[in-house]
């Protein structure tokens, strides 16, 4: 057990430490500060946003007729109050505009009227306007639900399994009342977590057996009593630093992610807030578990393939070259679909459980190829 | 020749690693991926190449008015009715269009594309004349929100851009044929994307490779023979040659491959001397307003010219750090973070407009923004010696690293 905490000792050493925590602060600013600071980005996003909040509270996850006809009054209200406003704003007598339905049909050919129209929506930033956008989207959406549906079915969806998926979810009602604006946002987070987390995994990782082998001490520790164990210590130190930095990275992420404050979506279907179609009905709380499941599996797979490597490698110069084609190949191809669109029905249902077993199975074999080659070794 | 016969077998240690090779390889091929993903267009690009022997480079209203004679010799050939070629193409809807001969639609696209480059070259002057260059200058300041020394040296680049694009406009260097930016967008499809992949693949590279040379001896326990021969430390000078010659021969293989595929699937043919400044190549908001007027084959050799040196400036950081470290892992990932850094700090530097401005000058930014080169609409980093300031700085602080580092290495205990 000694030995054991000076090899993870010898793999979080100071300096590595130091790289991976400058990484961590240049790629938070780089890719993750956006999908935090600018939740909701944008304008009517910002709107879209806190109506649904409201939404929830009052309807839930399925909103039926009577709940659509409450929420058509609120939006009747609110177009009463923007009349209200428009009767008394100067620029808006000015242009002739008295009520909400003159206002949303402003010419822009209108100088007076595209004048007051980008006033009272850009310069004063009035909530009330952009609100009713925000409403009537929503409104939009819930009319079309039907329609979007069969729309997806007749031009859109490209297998047989995925049409019937499609026909399934009409069946039973399985509709999208919200905007998937903090779908979207969660999936792009998670998969720029999982960038960084496979880089720190990378350089943390690297060296594991490479500077044993660079500093010739190789020899020294085979002869020794422990002997070849050494090579499956280390192996082991190396699953547990792994575990060490897949909790330290999510534990941060995660805390971090919990600030944009979207746990009122937690339990809501997926569908219900997705324009693309998904293959399961799990809640947005039980997607974010599996993320972080998929997240775990990836980084494991990284991870011993990066030991691995450095087993098998020779020098810092065909680690590192490795490790890049490596990330390239999981940046490129395990992120986006086995992250970002895990269980949409963009793919057939068997092809990202086949990756993620193709996957594991490739690491088992690795790891047993490996582990045989070190125990016959020549010194 | 003896001489160099230390460097070279220093350089043999990178070219024999079949890592190195791997890569280039799958570089090469990720290129030609990218090349072929915007191949579809290459057809629909020889149109231009076809004007340009008909009518020649620059354009003029003499020559527009042929081309659009031309035109409408075309359009009267294939439809007798049709009076203009505005009221011919308006009234092509698709049913129309295919019920034309196979042979007569060929013609229409030709016709129509010709019409499509008529459009763009007769409405430049009225678009050139519409630009305000100290106009947009005071939208960067105000974008930026820039004061003080800094916006005084922004507004006396624009007054001197403003000279410059007047140049343009009377010389009429922007009166010459270039793919359409508008549709095509080839300036940044070549300068942008093409010519920042092939900087990112060689910065991987180059930093690889001198971090390696660097630390060879180290790395492999062989320092204690080396370091103790006749030329003894010396011959990390030789192994800093050898990481130039690398970085070279890495560099000119990328852009001789990649290169060579790019102008062989596109057809640049007649276009070699036509001005990067050229009205058709407006692309985005504001068209290209070249410093100095450079045609095109120029200004990709100064494109080639200054990834390679930066290339080189890198590999020589590279080389001092690792000097330094003396361990050839934390040296190239480090430099792998500097580099990042340079990229992702200077935004940061919102409070204070000077360091904004300076921190534009950087050898990440000016690498993987080849399309801005030598422009003065480049926002920030639109000033006159922008590439040369940058270049000769980072030229300066690299080389001032690699000696300091070189000193100590050379003083220092080798146990």
């Amino acid at each position: 057990m000694k030995l054991f905490w000076m090899e993870l000792k010898k793999i979080f050493t100071w300096p590595v430490i130091l790289l991976v925590v400058i990484l961590n602060l240049l790629l938070y600013i780089l890719l993750i500060e956006f999908e935090l600071e600018y939740f909701p980005n944008g304008r009517p996003a910002k709107d879209v946003f806190q109506v649904e909040m409201e939404m929830i509270d009052r309807y839930g996850e399925v909103i039926d007729e009577d709940e659509f006809a409450d929420f058509i009054g609120t939006y009747d209200e609110r177009v009463k109050d923007a009349n209200e406003f428009l009767q008394t704003d100067e620029l808006a007598i000015k242009a002739g505009v008295d009520s909400y339905e003159e206002f949303r049909n402003t010419d822009i050919d209108d100088m007076a009227a595209e004048e007051m129209h980008s006033h009272i929506m850009f310069e004063l930033e009035e909530d009330l306007f952009w609100e009713l956008q925000a409403r009537e989207s929503i409104i939009e959406r819930y009319e079309s639900r039907v329609t979007g549906l069969e729309f997806l079915i007749r031009y859109q969806s490209n297998s047989k399994q995925e049409k019937e998926r499609i026909r399934e979810m009409l069946q039973n009602r399985k509709f999208q009342y919200y905007s998937e604006l903090v779908l979207r946002n969660f999936e792009n987070y998670s998969s720029q977590v999982v960038v960084i987390i496979l880089l720190s995994i990378a350089i943390v990782l690297s060296p594991i057996y490479i500077r044993d082998k660079v500093r010739d001490i190789v020899p020294l520790q085979y002869t020794s009593k422990k002997g070849r164990g050494i090579f499956h210590l280390k192996w082991r130190a190396g699953l547990t630093s792994i575990g060490i930095l897949l909790a330290i990275h999510l534990l941060i992420y995660g805390g971090l992610y919990l600030t944009n404050d979207t746990a009122h979506y937690f339990f809501m279907h997926v569908y219900s807030m997705s324009n693309n179609p998904v293959w399961y009905d799990i809640t947005f709380g039980e997607f974010i578990l599996l993320t972080i499941v998929a997240i775990i599996m990836l980084g494991y797979v990284f991870g011993i393939l990066t030991i691995a490597c450095s087993a098998l490698v020779g020098n810092y110069l065909t680690q590192i070259s490795t490790q890049i084609l490596l990330f390239c190949a999981f940046a490129f191809v395990m992120i986006p679909v086995g992250v970002q669109r895990i269980i949409e029905t963009m793919y057939l249902p068997w092809v990202v459980p086949t990756i993620y077993i193709s996957l594991i199975l490739f690491v088992c074999l690795t790891d047993r190829f490996v582990k045989k080659r070190e125990l016959v070794k020549d010194i | 020749m003896k001489r160099m016969r230390i460097t070279l077998l220093e350089l043999q240690k990178i070219l024999r690693s079949p890592v190195i090779v791997l890569m280039l390889l799958v570089f090469v091929g990720f290129n030609l991926f990218t090349i072929l993903s915007n191949a579809y267009m290459k057809d629909e690009l020889k149109i231009l190449n076809q004007i340009v022997q008909e009518y020649g480079l620059s354009f003029n209203d003499e020559s527009l008015k042929e081309l659009k004679r031309a035109i409408e010799q075309g359009v009267s050939s294939i439809d007798h009715q049709a009076e203009t070629i505005n009221d011919f193409f308006n009234q092509l809807t698709f049913e129309n269009y295919t019920n034309y001969s196979l042979d007569d639609q060929k013609t229409i696209d030709n016709l129509s594309l010709r019409y499509l480059y008529y459009n763009q070259a007769s409405a430049l002057e009225e678009r050139y004349e519409e630009l305000d260059i100290e106009v947009i200058g005071d939208g960067v300041i105000e974008k930026f929100n820039i004061s003080g020394i800094a916006e005084e040296l922004i507004l006396n680049d624009y007054e001197k851009l403003a000279m410059r694009f007047d140049e343009i406009v009377e010389e009429q260097e922007y009166k010459t044929w270039f793919f359409a930016g508008n549709p095509y967008r080839m300036h940044s499809q070549l300068f942008r994307e093409l010519m920042s992949i092939i900087a990112i693949e060689g910065v991987i590279l180059v930093v690889l490779i001198s971090a390696f040379i660097a630390c060879y001896e180290r790395d492999n326990r062989t320092s204690f023979v080396t370091y103790s021969t006749k030329t003894g430390r010396r011959l990390m000078l030789k192994k800093w040659y050898a990481s130039l010659l690398g970085t070279l021969i890495v560099c000119g293989f990328l852009f001789i491959v990649t290169l060579a595929i790019y102008f062989t699937t596109f057809d640049y043919s007649g276009l070699w001397e036509s001005f990067v400044s050229s009205g058709i190549n407006w692309e985005y908001k504001f068209p290209y307003v070249t410093w100095y007027d450079f045609t095109f084959i120029e200004y990709l050799g100064m494109a080639i010219l200054i990834i390679t040196t930066t290339l080189l400036l890198i590999s020589t950081l590279t080389f001092g750090v690792s000097v330094f470290i003396q361990n050839s892992y934390m040296a190239t990932v480090f430099c792998y973070l500097l580099l990042v850094a340079m990229f992702v700090i200077p935004s940061l530097f919102t409070f204070s407009s000077l360091l904004l401005l300076l921190g534009q000058f950087n050898p990440t930014l000016l690498i993987l923004n080849p399309h801005m080169y030598f422009n003065g609409l480049a926002g920030l980093a639109g000033s006159q010696y922008h590439e040369i300031i940058t270049l000769t700085v980072w030229m300066v602080i690299s080389m001032f690293l690699l000696t300091i580092s070189l000193k100590r290495f050379m003083r220092k205990d080798l146990v």
